[in-house]
């Protein structure tokens, strides 16, 4: 009976994804050119370690945009909690800015003013991430889950610098707290540097289980893309917590000889949940079972 | 890269399981199956008739039995019309049933090779590729259900009608069948959500219609594929069937007692129509007593369970059982006190208080060789037309009687012995 081959992949594909994504990128079995933190809108993004514990600290990083036009600055907490202390990770936004090319400055705003200039701070349920803080008149937005996201216009393609001051709390494991920033699309099937990595891992992954080369344009690619984003966008919708056991109705466990830690199954971008159900797409598939 | 050598890369190769994919059918609407029921009990090895239900007693010059030793023929007990052997635990199965069962001896086997044997007994030829009567059934009265035959074990050609699903173990039988469930019976969890995972298999489904319209398939992928097409669905129907499934405390310990368990188990969540127990331990070429008992026990033991778990379980009314083996067991014991194999034996056919059952049709002699019967009269009077019963003649008669056509598996049989005619043996 087919359940033999779904009670087979319903057990392993999400200890599969979680394992490789915990292995280093060079180590990776399957995702070896993707980020678990790569979105069907990600275009470009980047991620910072917030090791001060007291004080803002100025972290820079550079985006690479290849298609101008309308786009989110997102800016992610990518371990909001870690080794059952949940939520203990906090991070304190001073302010952030966005230059272009041409080093004119796309947007520059307080983290404070987030929402008053139009921004959002979403945690997994809908609800706002977070809030002001003031510690000895240094004023911050400190959120411990979610996101803070703005709209931002991108006149030109090219080399954009993003400057954030920040600084967080850790846990008592040391592990500080990582902020990823992203320029997103805003809807998945426009092109985005995401949207072609994804392809790309989808394309491999129809090639290495189920023997199949497809074209990049193919229409069976965008099939399999199309189940990845509505995967995706459901789970979002669902106000799942950040998590791939975000419920009773969900399991992942190590096999054997194997162990996860709390940090394993953390998942920000909700692509962990996601890549684990594609793999029980590929698992299940007629010409996976039949070699 | 290959699933088992993905498998393999990735350490998890010891994680799979070993059964097969039976075909599977469509489940929308799933609605429960309240027809007929086939079980067929077969005794692996050959059973020794003239212990069971063809019972012989001993001649001047030869001992064929020792339970018959000082014994005549009035001495054999006999259940309504049908005498038995006194040995084993016959009295409890014949005392008790023999106003359901219909006792035909005398069918040549006509080989001495076990495998053949099965061949010939369960689908009525000695040559491969044809059905058995179990899969036959199947596929006439219900191939629409998810586990419409069910297989224990022993003789299951499908001649690709339809696929039977093999059980080995109940425990990962409930696995299976509901195969999003994970955790401890205290703390029970699933892997995904529902919703999550009709999503995934919707999404496969219609990748699966799109790759099986590929008109460069071959016929057998294009079979494969719609088989595994149309199992796809069939999640909740086998979850319904997990649903009958008793605790493991109430799941029978016995291998035999356990598969009669979970065929009545699959009638009544309606998801099975018939299904094959295989009995073994009847090759007794040596110590037959000793061994041919506990053996033969069994047989009635299962039997027995099988009819007052159906009961209990409320499908009994709708169940026929078909008892057969690859062949019998010599009227003479060899140097090591063992019978060897022996082509003419026994089929025993029962249905809860069927017009023709309490009736013994077929006649050996008392060397356990087969008479001619005449078809008119299903007695052995030398009438124009007798013949040799052979497994054909059985299946023919039975084919007719459970309503199932012959078409591509008609038998070349010019006579036709009616059984299952009351007033006739």
């Amino acid at each position: 009976m087919s359940n033999v081959a779904l009670a087979q992949a319903l057990e392993m594909s999400c200890p599969i994804v979680i394992t490789d994504f915990s292995r280093n990128t060079n180590d990776r079995k399957i995702f070896k050119s993707i980020s678990k933190y790569t979105t069907p809108l990600t275009d470009a993004s980047v991620q910072f370690e917030i090791e001060s514990q007291n004080t803002p600290m100025v972290f820079n990083a550079e985006f690479a945009i290849t298609i101008a036009g309308d786009k989110q600055l997102r800016i992610s907490l990518d371990n909001p909690s870690g080794s059952g202390n949940q939520n203990s990770r906090r991070v304190y936004i001073d302010k952030f800015s966005l230059k272009s090319p041409d080093s004119s400055t796309v947007i520059s705003l307080e983290g404070e003013d987030l929402i008053t200039a139009g921004g959002v701070a979403v945690d997994h349920d809908g609800s706002t991430a977070g809030g002001t803080n003031n510690d000895n008149d240094v004023i911050t937005w400190a959120f411990s889950s979610g996101y803070l996201e703005i709209p931002v216009s991108l006149v030109q393609p090219g080399i954009y610098q993003i400057t954030i001051h920040a600084y967080g709390n850790t846990l008592s494991d040391g592990i500080s707290p990582l902020l990823s920033a992203s320029i997103n699309n805003l809807a998945p099937s426009s092109g985005s540097g995401g949207e072609i990595l994804i392809k790309n891992q989808l394309r491999e992954l129809h090639t290495t289980f189920l023997g199949e080369e497809l074209a990049i344009d193919s229409e069976e690619l965008e099939a399999s893309y199309q189940v990845f984003v509505t995967t995706w966008q459901k789970r979002w919708e669902s106000d799942a917590d950040f998590n791939v056991q975000a419920s009773s109705e969900e399991t992942c466990t190590a096999l054997e000889g194997m162990t996860f830690n709390d940090d394993d199954l953390i998942d920000p971008q909700h692509m962990l949940a996601t890549w684990s159900r594609m793999m029980l797409f590929f698992m299940t598939d007629y010409r996976f079972l039949h070699e | 890269m290959k699933r088992r050598h993905f498998l393999n890369m990735l350490g998890y190769a010891s994680a799979g399981l070993a059964l097969p994919f039976p075909k599977l059918a469509l489940a929308d609407g799933f609605v429960p199956y309240t027809g007929e029921l086939l079980v067929t009990i077969q005794a692996n090895g050959g059973w020794d008739v003239s212990s069971f239900c063809d019972p012989k007693i001993n001649t001047e010059s030869t001992i064929l039995n020792n339970w018959a030793n000082g014994m005549t023929a009035n001495d054999l007990p006999k259940a309504g019309n049908i005498p038995y052997a006194p040995f084993a635990n016959n009295a409890s199965l014949f005392e008790r049933f023999s106003n359901s069962m219909l006792v035909i001896n005398g069918v040549d086997m006509q080989t001495n090779a076990h495998g053949t044997g099965r061949t010939h007994t369960w689908s009525g030829r000695t040559a491969r590729g044809y059905p058995s009567l179990t899969a036959l059934f199947a596929y006439e009265k219900a191939p629409q259900l998810p586990v419409s035959y069910l297989n224990f074990g022993g003789y299951a050609e499908t001649a690709r009608l339809i696929r039977f699903s093999r059980i080995d173990k109940v425990g990962e039988l409930r696995r299976i069948l509901e195969p999003n469930i994970t955790g401890s019976a205290a703390k029970i969890r699933n892997y995904y959500s529902k919703n999550d995972l009709n999503d995934i298999i919707t999404a496969q489904q219609e990748r699966l219609a799109r790759i099986k319209s590929d008109t460069s398939l071959l016929p057998r992928q294009k079979f494969a594929m719609e088989s595994y097409y149309e199992a796809r669905p069939n999640v909740d129907a086998l979850e319904h069937f997990a649903s009958v499934i008793p605790g493991d405390s109430d799941i029978e310990s016995s291998k035999s007692l356990s598969q009669a368990q979970m065929a009545v188990l699959g009638f009544k969540a309606g998801v099975t129509c018939a299904a094959d127990v295989e009995l073994g331990g009847f090759d007794t070429h040596t110590n037959h007593d000793s061994l041919q008992e506990p053996a033969l026990s069994s047989v009635s033991e299962t039997i027995e369970y099988l009819w007052d778990y159906a009961e209990a379980q409320g499908v009994a009314d709708r169940l026929t059982v078909i008892v057969g083996s690859d062949f019998a067991r010599t009227p003479y014991y060899n140097n090591s006190d063992g019978k060897n194999h022996w082509p003419i034996g026994s089929y025993l056919i029962m249905k809860k208080n069927a017009s023709w059952a309490n009736r013994v049709i077929g006649t050996t002699d008392e060397y356990q060789n087969a008479l001619a019967l005449n078809p008119q009269t299903l007695k052995a009077d030398g009438g124009a037309g007798s013949a040799i019963l052979h497994p054909m003649h059985i299946h023919s008669a039975l084919r007719n009687e459970l309503g199932l056509s012959t078409n591509g598996f008609q038998f070349s049989n010019p006579e036709e012995f009616d059984f299952f005619n009351p007033n006739l043996g």
